[in-house]
């Protein structure tokens, strides 16, 4: 494969990363990192993922893309996936040429293993940004010798595509559990503000307080006291008909 | 095992000055990230800028120095130059390079080749940064002497390009999920205002403002904006510290503990 060959083809495997707009979740960054996998990387025959369990945020909930190979490495702690896990190369990548050959001694167990269920080759890749979930791409290829040194280079630029959807993933799934607690966190301030005519940081700073006083979380203050005041409307305790503006 | 990669390692590392220790959801903070970790990454760049184009207008973004902006500027109003050429007719690899734009590149592009000369640039490199629908992007790099940008430049440039263009992607979603929850929380802080005004719970306070926003045609975020700061005024204004103590529901109850210490007594609303 040319320079330029390389460039096109890892272009494609990105339009397919950033197909459609947004990405909500790790679920679906995880899909999608798996099935452009094979664009950047068309020798691998099977695309998995292998997590890595020592992020706060972990792919833990996702399950799909992973299969029991990748599974089976972590739980023999033996493969290439565990390699490029506890201790990559400066490119991140690891290769097996042949788990037939000399390979085989490497790994012996998951080499079994790897035979059984028709894959001769194989390459692992480290998927890691800082702030999103570390895991091992895992490309598997039929036959011994599959994966050439521009195969380990589009693997290993690959890796970094797919890192940044992570990231933009985790991104997305905070942001969104923060947008559902905000609306009750606007509506608490909004009726401290309006209760004893204070600013919203100063509003805000109560709740906290509160929330500190109490030990309860400063969203579940926030609840009680949206459902104080449904509990006094819905007792006609108010005033009569309201108008705003 | 064959030995690691080396364009895979400058790009890894390239990776990690991107994001590493900040956030994305500042777009200008990660425009910026980008200039200058692919000023830093593609060898022989002096200095660089990225242009973009959403609804229509094209804008200089990050650039290193004022020149800079002068010249992505330039490319947009001329709609000449390498960085036109790689948002809107990039080549396979998305790169779009001038090799000396005072020798035979001029011709290529003679209104924007004689600004950049005169600018001390004589090498252009544009990368495009592959986006969605509505918006366009190119990462234009310079240098002063020709021939700077070679095949291992354009290949890095390349490769960084789609990295930047991913990330670029990421943090303009994170930015307007931010902006929404900037948004959210404005309106919650009226719907909230509203409630204990009017002693309604949530559902009917947020429909009071949805009316007033139709009635008056104003957007809804604007109505909730101008509502919780005419009130945090008009307080201002009549009790600047007293009003603490304004409502008779205001003063801490005795018995109020747990969560509700400090925050007012909801009986005492009850007239």
């Amino acid at each position: 494969m040319t320079a330029d060959a390389l460039v096109a083809h890892l272009r494609r495997a990105c339009r397919e990363l950033n197909c459609r707009s947004g990405v909500r979740d790790h679920a679906e960054a995880v899909e999608r990192i798996v099935a452009a996998a094979v664009a950047a990387v068309p020798e691998a025959s099977t695309v998995g993922l292998t997590p890595a369990d020592t992020h706060p945020s972990t792919l833990d909930g996702v399950t799909a893309p992973i299969g029991e190979l990748d599974a089976l490495q972590r739980e023999l702690h033996e493969g290439p996936a565990m390699e490029v896990l506890d201790d990559p190369p400066p490119d991140g990548t690891v290769v097996a040429a042949d788990f037939a050959g000399s390979d085989g001694a490497r790994w012996p167990t998951f080499s079994e293993h790897v035979l059984d269920a028709g894959h001769r080759s194989m390459i692992s890749v480290r998927l890691e940004v800082e702030g999103a979930p570390r895991a091992a791409l895992n490309l598997y290829g039929s036959r011994a010798d599959a994966f050439d040194g521009q195969a380990r280079r589009a693997a290993g630029v690959f890796a970094l595509h797919a890192g940044m959807l992570l990231l933009a993933a985790e991104q997305a799934a905070c942001l969104q559990r923060a947008l559902a607690n905000r609306d009750l966190i606007g509506r608490a301030k909004g009726v401290m503000m309006e209760r004893f005519g204070l600013d919203e940081d100063a509003a805000f700073a109560r709740l906290v307080e509160a929330s500190q006083a109490s030990n309860i979380k400063v969203v579940d203050v926030a609840r009680w006291v949206d459902e104080q005041c449904g509990e006094r409307a819905t007792s006609g305790a108010g005033p009569g008909r309201p108008h705003v503006a | 095992m064959s030995s690691p990669d080396r364009l895979v390692v400058t790009l890894r590392t390239a990776a990690h000055d991107l994001v590493g220790g900040c956030s994305i959801r500042d777009l200008e903070t990660t425009l910026t990230r980008i200039v200058l970790t692919a000023v830093a990454t593609v060898p022989g760049a002096d200095a660089g800028g990225i242009s973009m184009t959403e609804d229509g207008r094209t804008s200089s973004r990050s650039p290193t120095t004022e020149t800079i902006s002068k010249l992505d500027r330039l490319q947009s109003e001329l709609h000449e130059g390498p960085c036109i050429d790689a948002m809107e007719h990039a080549p396979d690899d998305g790169v779009v390079t001038a090799e000396d734009l005072a020798g035979p590149d001029a011709s290529r592009w003679p209104h924007f080749a004689p600004a950049a000369v005169e600018a001390g640039y004589c090498s252009v490199l544009s990368t495009q940064l592959v986006g969605v629908e509505d918006t366009r992007a190119a990462l234009n790099l310079y240098a002063g002497r020709p021939h700077t940008f070679d095949d291992a430049a354009r290949l890095t440039a390349g490769l960084f390009g789609l990295q930047a263009a991913l990330l670029l992607h990421g943090s303009r979603q994170a930015s307007d999920l931010q902006r929404t929850i900037d948004t959210r929380d404005v309106i919650g802080q009226a719907t909230g205002m509203l409630m204990e005004r009017f002693a309604v719970d949530g559902e009917e306070a947020f429909r009071m403002l949805v009316r007033s926003s139709r009635d008056t045609e104003t957007e809804l975020v604007d109505v909730a904006a101008w509502l919780t700061s005419e009130a945090v005024e008009r307080r201002r204004a009549r009790a600047p510290r007293s009003h603490r103590r304004g409502h008779p529901a205001s003063t801490r109850s005795a018995g109020g503990g747990g969560a509700r210490g400090g925050l007012g007594d909801e009986r005492g609303r009850a007239r």
